[in-house]
């Protein structure tokens, strides 16, 4: 006997606003320090208004902690910058030695996130392990050393042009591309199969083949976008017989820009979250389902961009609570037996409350 | 006073559909097997937030959660509504925030950021300037110049106006280099630490007089030191819109964006025109003609509009996307300049 419980957003977009814009407000005039409070209140909103089985979600995490993430990642790229200034080469090696700083901080970040939600009074917890942050992250981490390898050779090698050097300018770029998917599904596994309610532990089914077969779609999608584009720009040209008008050229490619960006974006964010969370057990009663459609997401996303760029940002709460809405409506708990009863079994482990000390190191670095 | 709500007691995710009542100091909660009495002073309520339903915690660690509890909330006497909340919910301060945040920006754009490049710029290490310049030179001479191809006495002719015109400007330590444009075309531009470029294709097609206003020009640009100055002011109008908009989720980044080119683009523009008035007080210095610059500026027109009568492209709303001022404009300012005593 399979029951179905949908999620269910209920927030509303002017009531959102006036919290984010009285909370920007309240930040310039505090130079940046209440953001960290408002990050807090506008997650209690949007948890507050998403509701699955009637009750909704809280977030508790302490607006220090958030503070403190954010003075250390200012002050790290200001220290990146003023070396990237001064000494570019010392730059690249910097972010390459503090590379293993990397995993800790994400899982670090997860944590803070996850143990400060929580759901009909019972906490999330989080258990990611380090090796598996190496694997969601550590793509990103070596790409500074590719980069200091790739410009030096490139200069030094400027005038033959054979295979090592076309090796050298392709290569990086086609080994990123390759470990993305990987990289990608590692950090979805590293999110859920991390994550516990109480005492029932998440386990995500997806494999890493599923990402791979997602990307190389998305590959094909966006060539296909890229050719689209590139047919109705010359069918425009063509139109206008011979004139150079360079004004259409131009609109036509902001255009293509923003076609080609947002459509295989919203692709593989739609069809990575549906393969992830599809294949998501929580204990053994429950299943998530997420079916979220890539081309609604397509629009949403064109209407957001298009909303937030030409009200220079003032639309931004609304972008935010159509999102949410959508979303929601996209996610559902598939639960065999009764949802009470099975949740009933979810007994609080004692000692939960021994995180608390580890909670001083908590530091959220989402920004 | 009775409120209906649902009770969590914090130990099982059972949710219980349940009574509260609040009277004489003492909080009653009832319903689905439960009697539960705890002292008002001892529940804590969460600040309100909005129309999210109230939440009472309860010492033994229970939870209560309803937007009944609300009615029920004066009464709590650990309630307190919040000043956030306060402020959220009165009309006059949503205005005034919406008018401060738009002035806010305003000014940012307008006045902050800019006065904190040029203080910036100010201060920061000639020398350094210099290798910046330097390291971008080689970039360019790898992927884009070819070495020059003008004649020796046109680049000494050219080399000795650079020459009055530095020692003008003061800025003994600017440099006149020559190179083949190819890709860049008839152009003319001023390097970090004070190295002015200046293409074939451009030296081809413009006068001696002509080419003198040029370099007046790149040199208003080396004098304020422009290069830097963008550097800085760019970066900070993509982080500071960056930092605004990073609610959008997905697309911050796209979003950003036009925000942040158009910023970009009229700080260009604001560049081009100080380095404009520069130029042509610099042509007065040396005793010759301003209109140079007006002439100058028509001449380039000519060559980058192409042989075709085409509007330029950024005419109409474009215009705020280009990163020079509409030509006609800035020469009719040179005209101006020159007709006035």
């Amino acid at each position: 006997m399979l029951d179905v419980y949908p999620f269910r957003f209920t927030g509303s977009a002017t009531e959102y606003f006036r919290i984010w814009i009285v909370s920007m407000f309240l930040t310039i005039v505090t130079l940046g320090s209440y953001s960290a409070w408002a990050k807090v209140r506008k997650r209690r909103y949007l948890y507050g208004h998403t509701w699955v089985a009637e009750s909704n979600f809280d977030f508790h995490g302490d607006p220090v902690a958030i503070l403190r993430g954010r003075l250390i990642a200012v002050a790290a790229f200001a220290a990146y910058s003023g070396l990237g200034l001064v000494a570019p080469r010392m730059a690249s090696v910097l972010l390459l030695l503090l590379a293993p700083l990397g995993p800790f901080l994400l899982l670090r970040s997860m944590r803070f996130n996850t143990a400060n939600s929580s759901f009909r009074n019972l906490r999330f917890a989080f258990r990611g392990r380090y090796r598996d942050a190496v694997r969601a992250i550590g793509p990103v981490m070596i790409w500074p050393l590719v980069v200091i390898l790739q410009s030096d050779v490139a200069v030094a090698q400027a005038e033959a042009v054979s295979w090592p050097t076309i090796g050298l300018a392709f290569g990086p770029v086609l080994g990123f591309a390759a470990l993305y998917p990987y990289m990608i599904g590692s950090r979805w596994r590293l999110r859920i199969d991390g994550t516990a309610y109480g005492s029932e532990a998440f386990r995500c089914g997806a494999s890493l083949g599923g990402f791979y077969w997602l990307y190389a779609r998305a590959v094909v999608l966006t060539l296909a976008c890229l050719l689209l584009l590139l047919l109705s720009i010359s069918g425009v040209q063509a139109m206008l017989a011979g004139a150079r008008d360079l004004r259409w050229i131009f609109i036509g490619l902001a255009a293509a820009w923003l076609l080609v960006s947002l459509v295989p974006l919203a692709f593989t964010r739609a069809r990575a979250a549906n393969l992830a969370l599809g294949r998501t057990r929580i204990g053994d009663g429950i299943r998530i389902r997420s079916e979220l459609s890539a081309l609604k997401l397509a629009w949403l996303y064109l209407v957001n961009t298009v909303a937030v760029a030409g009200s220079l940002g003032f639309l931004v709460p609304w972008a935010v609570v159509r999102t949410a809405r959508y979303r929601a409506g996209t996610l559902a708990l598939a639960v065999t037996g009764r949802l009470d009863d099975v949740l009933a079994a979810i007994i609080q482990p004692i000692g939960a409350t021994g995180d608390e000390l580890a909670g001083l190191f908590d530091v959220d670095l989402s920004l | 006073m009775l409120a209906s709500a649902d009770y969590f007691d914090g130990k099982t995710s059972r949710r219980h559909a349940v009574s509260v009542d609040l009277s004489d100091g003492v909080l009653r909660v009832t319903g689905d097997g439960l009697a539960l009495s705890v002292e008002a002073d001892a529940v804590r309520a969460r600040s309100r937030l909005g129309s999210t339903p109230l939440r009472v915690e309860l010492p033994d660690g229970g939870l209560l959660v309803g937007s009944e509890l609300a009615a029920l909330g004066p009464q709590l006497p650990a309630h307190d509504r919040g000043t956030a909340d306060r402020l959220e919910s009165h009309l006059g301060v949503v205005l005034l925030a919406i008018g401060a945040v738009m002035a806010f920006g305003w000014f940012a754009y307008r006045a902050a950021i800019p006065w904190i490049a040029s203080q910036m710029a100010r201060r920061f290490p000639p020398l350094l300037e210099q290798e910046l310049g330097r390291e971008a030179m080689n970039v360019l001479d790898q992927r884009l110049f070819g070495s020059s191809g003008l004649e020796e006495a046109r680049q000494t002719a050219l080399t000795a106006r650079f020459a009055e015109m530095r020692a003008h400007a003061a800025l003994p330590d600017a440099v006149l280099s020559f190179r083949e444009g190819r890709a860049v075309g008839a152009n003319a531009f001023a390097m970090p630490g004070g190295t002015v470029v200046l293409t074939d294709e451009l030296a081809e097609r413009l006068t001696d007089d002509q080419i003198t206003a040029v370099v007046a020009h790149e040199l208003g640009h080396v004098e304020a030191r422009h290069a830097l100055r963008a550097l800085f002011q760019n970066s900070a109008v993509a982080v500071v819109a960056t930092a605004l908009l990073g609610d959008a989720g997905a697309v911050t980044l796209l979003a950003a964006s036009l925000p942040t080119l158009l910023a970009q683009a009229s700080y260009s523009r604001d560049h081009e025109r100080e380095a404009d008035a520069f130029a042509l007080m610099l042509l007065r210095r040396a005793d010759r003609p301003p209109r140079l610059l007006g002439d100058a500026l028509a001449a380039i027109e000519r060559i980058q509009a192409g042989d075709d009568d085409g509007e330029h492209w950024a005419a109409g709303p474009l215009r705020y996307l280009s990163t020079h001022p509409v030509t006609d404009d800035r020469i009719r300012a040179a005209e101006e300049a020159a007709a006035a005593p």
